[in-house]
């Protein structure tokens, strides 16, 4: 196998070399092969790029010499041909070669027909007659060295199309004599061997689309009928194996989607093949040979798939690419199709050519332009196609026919050789011969080179050679036409009545111009059945009867315009001389009637006299008469005369109306083409908005799968935050644990104060660290709390007060006080001073500080509620008053006292109003301006206000109530918002010093912090206690503190991220990657933590 | 797996999106009128997602292949699921295939619906399915049921080979009857000390199916010729392409007998193909010899996998 063989050979059929890539078709060669043993002979037909060629060559003939074509010989004559414009000649030199004979003699014994061709297999040495003696007589080593030279013979005449195309062959419904002989003789060698046992096969190749012009050979219809093999379409699973095996023998692979792909892309009808081959081609080009899977990048690198079809990673790939690519190549990329590979392929030689052959050929003159180049590419791909029958097909021509065709004295023909090149490349294959890379001579055309489009897919799918041959289909319509009025010319001896007139010659003129028409291009579409020779020496004279028959009728329009103006001219001088001669005329009548008058006068005076000269004077009236009446008939001569140049006027005037309209249509097209540059550029927006649109729903899909991707990594955080609250023998593996669960909610977006995982890190946290909880030494009830930077104030209901501090989480008393039993509660006014109701029933006003008390007469039991203003004391309780005593001047009767409707529960102060609001148990609402004392009603709600709280940086009151409610007031006392925390009672409110954050204390031991902003989002809920809770309060660090029954003083972090970095600080390791397989999943990467 | 035997073709036509409803109603009768067997499940009311899994998978156990009709919708079923159940069928189908070596999984992407809007959750999913698609897996955008299922059926009929007198063997040799006499020579050397299987080609049978599956069954093939370089010369290329080239397991031993002069040429070269032109005396030992290396090689590479 040669290194440099490509598994997908392009555009041009597989060749015997390459049978071993040749996969998808084994049933249709087995069927072919079944058909040739029996009947020895099979008329392979199927439409245009069918690959009826590759699968004699590939599949057919390599299969028979490999011993799998069951014959009498093991080894084959393969005599294959194409009729081209000399059918029995091409026969006739193939047999000769394969049966070593000579040309001449084969060709004339074949011109007999009939068994002529196996009588010449017959009497050649690779056949073995066992009937004559000498074989009957060998001996078993000479019959072995006769069968091992012994061969059958396969006759494949491929393109069998060819007898119709070529006019030489076929013309006007009637083949030539050689055609028919040549049929005649394969149709009988295949009668006669099936007949005699003769290892003889013929196959014939023929696009089905001339099956019916068969009829004109005798027997060849009957043959179809019983021979025919129709290739059929390929399967999907055929088409697989056409698309995967090449590569996969070769040692590379196509993915499978890029497969299913180019199935579903590749168009219906025509071409399928052929496009894909050359599709294939490139892409094992592109994928380095064979080194790189052939993939959907690829693909789209060949213009045949739409970039935002392609995997992310690879879109990223094809992008970075696209933009370093070529400007003039990035357009030839906005309309991706499979089919479209070839078109760009073909489109880009056509305007790299000049490029390359200024690079490359040193012998070229290169006396030609870049524009001109493309010119002569137009040309020749013309040359090398021909309308027949309204079809565009190859035609094979000369380099030096194209040459002339081009007829331009400045282009040398090495150059048009050189132009092409590039498309018989190996990597191209788009016209034969093709370049062969070991052997630099080939690259070098010699003029008689025969040059032939590979195969008619580059016709249809090449969208510029399909426009160009619009316009070459309307030259040769126009050429039909024209020479219909050429040959009446000629017909009635080049008369000049059958010039042509002005409007055709316009138009024929016009067409001159343009397609300049010489001989050669004329004898491409003789259809005469003669010889190529003749045809051009008739092109010839056609080409000058064209331009003569235009010269004359040229010439003779313009004699016409001349003769015209001449008579013109004429008329007119001759009107104005009749006029002149007239006014004479009348002038010597009337003198010559005064003359009479004056001899009348006299004639009275000489009667005989007069008399006589009155006859004369009549005689000459009448001689004047007479003359009136020559100038009459001259005067209408002249009317006449204008009336022709009037009408001649008319004519002219009828040309510019003509002119004018014709003027006007163009004005028209041109408006219609502007329309359609219009309509053009609006599609062009319409296709930029839906790009636009396309790219849009591209992103979406990006963000959706985005989305996917993080919510995954999002619901792997709550099961991980879950996970670390089990048991582990290792409390790290907690840690850990909690902190991955925090880190992947934070990198994929999750709610960063997510209950779940602050859950987590706080627990994890609590594992290894006591820093967060003071546990009381005494075992007294607990009655208040208050709080200052690392001190706490400790209230117990026997009136034991303690104040405590807290270092590096260790707790020390720094002072003890006892004070008499409390019989009711304490009220914290600040670290130092507090107030409580004693045992004997007295308030008492304490400051810790110095540990003096001042006692106030008050019955203690109503006292609930207390608030400090300008060193008045307002306490507020059972007996549903609220009283002001003054603290710098004591006294047991209060200095004011107002009146309420039911027992105060709580009350709070907000400063920069001045005004104290009052919750009461009925559930009424008060606000109190400190200005006016005048209690004002803000709500009333049938449950019992337990706690309050006054948010100052939002300004607004903050209400809890025993049924689990909380309800949000303004400045003025409007409701704003209510919220329902569950049914047990709002025992505790407090808010951060930013007022961001809400804690609540529950009945229930529970503590929730919500957003205060958004309360309906989910809370922190912190349940570590075990019993009441006495007091809540936010520290200005944000921490939160709580006194609770159980005995302990608990502060937390409220924020997931400080747990976190606590965390951080307090791991030894890193997850094993086994403890991350079993608790985080075998499917996400692993991290490390540390 | 052989479908030629009239056992009906069994195919899981899998859940889709409404917006194809219709067409999945149609495909059904397509696909009965092919004479395929079509099973698919129509949901009961209130059925929960364990229980259309059970059963969906029982479903696919007993088919041979799989039908997913692509609609612009994606429509989740199971409120607690957020996968539809169009795709939740198709993660199955994958996981049955990697269970089941012949299992075939048709995608199907009607025309009609890859030109409409498609619901980006449903484009996603589409694009996940067209670039992964794996092997038995089609992926197929014709516009007709019809077509669609010609397709189908042509895939699942397809002729797999059939056993013929294939047996395993260390040596397969090969050779062209033209050659037999020296052939014969290195054959009986060869049967005392390999197992060896032979085959003696001629124009008589055609024996190109039992040569590409007896290689497939031998540790090592040998095509030997003397006289017949011609015929070998294309043997070889043909028997390579048919028995997976490249990619295939056995090496072929390409001999050219070295006493005719003519063939002392260069010989098919590819891989897998170890071509030789050898003395006629040491031919047998020598191919004793590469198959003790390919054997060594063999167990050595067992032994690495280990």
């Amino acid at each position: 196998m040669s290194k440099a063989l490509a598994p997908y050979p392009g555009l041009r059929p597989f060749t015997e070399e390459e049978a071993i890539y040749f996969k998808g078709r084994e049933v249709h060669v087995k069927h072919i092969i079944k058909q040739l043993e029996e009947k020895r002979i099979v008329v392979v037909t199927g439409a245009s790029g069918d690959g009826k060629s590759s699968l004699i060559y590939a599949g057919v003939i390599p299969q028979a010499r490999a011993g799998f074509f069951r014959s009498k010989y093991s080894n084959w004559l393969i005599a294959d041909f194409r009729p081209e414009r000399n059918p029995l000649g091409n026969l006739a030199a193939s047999v000769a070669q394969n049966l070593q004979l000579d040309v001449e003699y084969t060709h004339k014994e074949l011109s007999f027909g009939f068994a002529s061709l196996i009588n010449l297999f017959k009497q050649s040495d690779y056949y073995i007659n066992e009937n004559e003696p000498e074989w009957k007589n060998a001996d078993e080593k000479q019959r072995k060295k006769r069968k091992l030279k012994a061969a059958n013979l396969l006759i494949l005449a491929d393109q069998f199309e060819e007898i119709f195309t070529n006019s030489e062959n076929y013309s006007n419904g009637r083949p030539s004599n050689a055609a028919y002989v040549m049929v005649n003789s394969l149709l009988e060698s295949a009668r006669l061997a099936q007949r005699e046992g003769i290892p003889l096969y013929v196959i014939i190749t023929m696009r089905s689309d001339y099956i019916s012009q068969c009829v004109a050979f005798k027997n060849l219809p009957e043959v179809i009928a019983a021979s025919n093999f129709f290739v059929p379409r390929l399967k999907r699973d055929e088409l697989t194996q056409v698309i995967e095996e090449p590569a996969k023998l070769a040692g590379g692979s196509v993915s499978r989607r890029l497969v299913e792909l180019l199935i579903n892309n590749l168009q219906e009808g025509f071409d399928r093949l052929p496009v894909l081959q050359h599709a294939l081609n490139q892409l094992w080009k592109l994928a380095g040979y064979g080194k790189e899977q052939i993939d959907l990048i690829h693909l789209a690198k060949l213009a045949g798939i739409s970039p935002s079809l392609l995997p992310d990673a690879d879109k990223v790939e094809f992008d970075a690419w696209f933009y370093n690519l070529e400007e003039f190549k990035k357009a030839y990329y906005e309309t991706p199709s499979v089919d479209n590979v070839l078109n760009t392929h073909a489109n880009i030689l056509y305007v790299s050519a000049y490029e390359y052959m200024v690079k490359h050929f040193d012998w070229a003159s290169k006396t030609i332009s870049p524009f001109e180049s493309l010119q002569v590419i137009k040309t020749a791909f013309q040359s090398l196609t021909k309308i027949d029958a309204g079809r565009s097909v190859r035609n094979r021509m000369t380099l030096i026919e194209i040459y002339q065709i081009i007829n331009n004295p400045k282009i040398s023909i090495e150059d048009v050789g050189a132009i092409l090149t590039v498309f018989r490349l190996p990597e191209s294959t788009f016209v034969r011969p093709f370049v062969n890379p070991a052997d630099i001579s080939t690259e070098y055309l010699s003029p008689n080179a025969t040059l032939d489009i590979t195969h008619e897919a580059l016709i249809r799918n090449w969208k510029l050679l399909q426009d160009w041959n619009e316009e070459e289909e309307n030259n040769v319509s126009v050429l039909n036409d024209f020479n219909v009025q050429l040959q009446r010319w000629i017909a009635h001896h080049k008369s000049k009545d059958f010039l042509l007139s002005l409007g055709p010659l316009m138009v024929f003129g016009e067409w001159y111009e343009r397609a300049k028409p010489n001989k050669y291009w004329l004898a491409k579409y003789n259809t005469e059945d003669i010889s190529f020779q003749e045809k051009i020496e008739r092109s010839e004279l056609l080409a000058n009867d064209i331009a003569e028959f235009l010269a004359e009728s040229k010439e003779y329009l313009a004699y016409q315009e001349r003769q015209k103006k001449r008579r013109r001219i004429l008329l007119m001088a001759s009107s104005v001389f009749i006029i002149i001669l007239l006014s004479i005329l009348t002038y010597w009548a009337n003198l010559q009637r005064n003359e009479a008058e004056q001899q009348s006068v006299i004639a009275k005076e000489q009667s005989i006299l007069a008399e006589q000269e009155k006859n004369k004077a009549v005689a000459a009236n009448k001689i004047a008469e007479q003359e009136r009446q020559i100038a009459r008939k001259n005067a209408e001569d002249a009317i006449y005369a204008k009336m022709l140049s009037d009408t001649a006027r008319a004519m002219a005037e009828q040309n510019r109306l003509k002119a004018e309209t014709n003027f006007r249509i163009a004005q028209e097209k041109t408006l219609l083409a502007s329309q359609e540059a219009e309509k053009a550029r609006r599609e062009k927006m319409l296709a930029d908005s839906l790009r636009v649109i396309a790219e849009y729903q591209q992103k979406l899909a990006l963000t959706a799968s985005d989305s996917a991707s993080k919510l995954s990594y999002l619901s792997l955080a709550q099961t991980l935050a879950l996970k670390s609250q089990s048991v582990f023998e290792d409390n790290q593996v907690n840690l850990l644990l909690a902190l991955q669960s925090y880190t992947f909610n934070k990198n994929y977006g999750g709610n960063l104060s997510d209950p779940v995982i602050y859950n987590a890190l706080r627990k994890a946290y609590a594992l290894i660290a006591t820093d967060g909880i003071v546990n009381l030494t005494y075992d007294f009830p607990l009655d208040a709390l208050e709080y200052s930077p690392n001190e706490y104030l400790v209230v117990y209901a026997n009136g034991f007060i303690q104040k405590l501090s807290v270092k590096d989480g260790k707790t020390n008393i720094i002072s003890s006080h006892k004070t008499n039993q409390l019989i009711n509660s304490a009220f914290i006014l600040n670290a130092y001073y507090l107030i409580y109701s004693a045992e004997n029933k007295n308030l008492v006003y304490f400051s810790v500080k110095d540990g003096q008390k001042r006692e106030l007469n008050i019955l203690p039991d109503y006292a609930r509620a207390t608030l400090m203003y300008n060193n008045s004391l307002w306490i507020g309780g059972r007996n549903q008053k609220l009283s002001e005593f003054q603290i710098n001047n004591p006294s047991n009767s209060p200095s004011n006292e107002i009146s309420f409707g039911g027992r105060i529960t709580e009350m709070v102060f907000a400063e920069h109003i001045n005004t104290a609001f009052i919750g009461l148990n009925n559930g009424e609402l008060y606000k109190l301006p400190f200005s006016s004392l005048q209690a004002q009603k803000m709500a009333t709600h049938k449950q019992r206000i337990t706690s309050m709280v006054y948010n100052p940086i939002k300004k607004t009151l903050v209400v809890g109530y025993s049924n689990g409610y909380i309800r949000f007031f303004d400045d003025n006392g409007n409701q704003i918002s209510e919220f329902l925390t569950g049914k047990n009672s709002a025992d505790m409110l407090s808010v951060n010093s930013s007022g961001e954050r809400i804690a609540i204390g529950l009945s229930n031991n529970h503590v929730r912090v919500y957003n205060f902003a958004n309360m309906t989002e989910s809370p922190l809920v912190i349940n570590d206690l075990k019993q009441k809770i006495v007091q809540l309060k936010f520290t200005d660090q944000d921490q939160l503190v709580a006194l609770s029954w159980d005995r302990t003083i608990r502060k937390w972090n409220i924020s997931p991220s400080v747990y976190a970095n606590l965390i951080q600080n307090k791991i030894s390791r890193n997850l094993t990657p086994t403890e991350w397989n079993t608790y985080v999943g075998k499917n996400i990467p692993y991290q490390t933590a540390k | 797996m052989s479908h030629d035997s009239g056992i009906k073709i069994s195919v899981f036509l899998s859940q889709s999106s409404d917006d194809v409803e219709n067409l999945k109603s149609d495909l059904e009768t397509v696909l009965s009128r092919a004479g395929l067997e079509v099973v698919t499940l129509h949901l009961p009311e209130n059925v929960n997602f364990a229980q259309y899994d059970s059963h969906a998978e029982a479903l696919l156990n007993s088919t041979a292949c799989s039908v997913h009709i692509l609609g612009t919708e994606y429509n989740k079923h199971f409120p607690d699921i957020p996968v539809s159940i169009a795709e939740i069928d198709f993660q199955k189908a994958l996981q049955h295939k990697d269970k089941a070596e012949d299992f075939h999984i048709f995608v199907w992407l009607p025309a009609d619906a890859g030109k409409k809007n498609i619901e980006s959750q449903q484009a996603g999913f589409i694009k996940k399915i067209r670039n992964s698609i794996q092997p038995n897996m089609i992926f197929s955008n014709h516009e007709s049921p019809v077509a669609f299922v010609e397709d189908l059926r042509s895939i699942m009929q397809a002729d797999k080979p059939l056993a013929e007198d294939v047996e395993k063997t260390d040596v397969f040799f090969m050779y062209h009857e033209l050659d037999e006499q020296p052939a014969e020579e290195i054959y009986k050397i060869l049967k005392d000390v390999v197992k060896v299987k032979f085959l003696k080609v001629n124009q008589e049978v055609n024996a190109e199916k039992f040569v590409i599956e007896q290689i497939q069954q031998s540790k090592l093939a040998v095509v030997y010729f003397e006289q017949m370089l011609h015929w070998a010369m294309n043997f070889v290329p043909q028997v390579w392409k048919g028995y997976g080239g490249a990619s295939a397991t056995t090496p072929i031993l390409f001999i050219a007998d070295a006493s005719i002069p003519a063939n002392h040429t260069t010989l098919f070269e590819a891989p897998n193909i170890i071509p030789l032109t050898l003395g006629h005396e040491i031919i047998p030992l020598e191919i004793k010899v590469k198959l003790d290396q390919l054997l060594s090689s063999n167990s050595l590479h067992h032994h690495d996998d280990e």
